[in-house]
């Protein structure tokens, strides 16, 4: 066979051994989810969101979509804020400090199971994704509300 | 038990479409990425980007992972460091600096329409993604870990 084609093969052959690997980690962890929303396990956790909100200067009413956005990914969690907009729970501002959490800290349990399966280290990569993105909506928070102050 | 049956169905259908969306990405980059490297194009872009890379403790071709990750896709980004042979100091710092930063075109997008804006996140997620590897790299090298 043309050379060419035999690596291109192999490079394809090898891209989906990848995605079978991928499978059996994404497949049983999805439906761990979905089997979890089912028994509202969501709401208990809100509770534990409770204390981090407060400490972005957040309402209660923003825990529902960090938590959303932090384990199933940003566009859930996105239409949550949406609809928690339109609803009038949340501000302008509290969209804002939310959205600079959720943009670099959202999809927790599939991304670091993803990269884990490629041999990163989940641990090192949760601790710094969960700190930085405190840290920038804390910083994005503190900014609005001098902002308010000083007008 | 047999409660169960729809929320088990429903995850299954999700996996199904999250596998079909990585099938569709990564199984073209691994076979680019084989031919990248049989044809050495990988050693000179590796060599191209190497001076740069060299401040996060990265090797020149994480420049391919990196830049999928932030302007593709994330699951490019995976096909990509499954194609490659990187240590596991680097795979976690390639992927702590993707998962901050990826799909940045999509993502903002989303972002947008939530209420918030487009290139606001893009710079900020890319901003704190590459001191966050610069910080981990140094960590790393402080306690000696790779290198």
């Amino acid at each position: 066979m043309n050379p060419l084609l035999e690596i291109l093969a192999g490079g394809l052959l090898g891209g989906l051994k990848s995605v079978l690997r991928l499978t059996l980690i994404v497949a049983p962890l999805l439906v761990i989810m979905e089997v979890a929303g089912h028994y509202r396990a969501l709401d208990r956790l809100v509770g534990w969101a409770a204390p981090a909100v407060r400490f972005l200067r957040l309402p209660r009413e923003a825990a529902m979509p960090l938590l959303v956005a932090a384990l199933f990914g940003i566009y859930s969690g996105a239409a949550l804020m949406a609809d928690a907009v339109r609803q009038g729970y949340l501000r302008r501002r509290d969209i804002a400090v939310l959205s600079v959490f959720i943009s670099i800290c959202h999809g927790l349990p599939e991304d670091l199971l993803l990269f884990g399966a490629v041999g990163a280290n989940p641990v090192i990569m949760l601790a710094v994704r969960v700190l930085s993105a405190a840290v920038a909506a804390r910083l994005a928070a503190y900014r609005w509300d001098r902002s308010v102050h000083l007008r | 038990m047999r409660e169960l049956v729809i929320p088990v169905r429903k995850g299954l259908i999700r996996a199904g479409r999250i596998i079909v969306m990585m099938a569709v990405v990564v199984v073209p980059v691994s076979g680019i990425i084989a031919l990248l490297e049989a044809y050495l194009v990988l050693d000179y872009v590796a060599s191209f980007f190497q001076p740069v890379l060299k401040h996060l403790g990265l090797p020149g071709e994480t420049a391919l992972p990196l830049s999928l990750g932030f302007f593709v896709s994330f699951y490019a980004s995976l096909g990509a460091v499954e194609a490659l042979f990187l240590t596991t100091r680097e795979v976690t710092l390639v992927g702590v600096m993707v998962l901050i930063a990826h799909d940045l075109f999509a993502e903002c997008a989303v972002c947008r329409l939530a209420g918030w804006s487009f290139w606001k996140p893009a710079f900020l997620r890319l901003a704190v993604a590459l001191s966050c590897g610069a910080l981990v790299n140094l960590a790393c090298l402080m306690a000696r870990w790779g290198g």
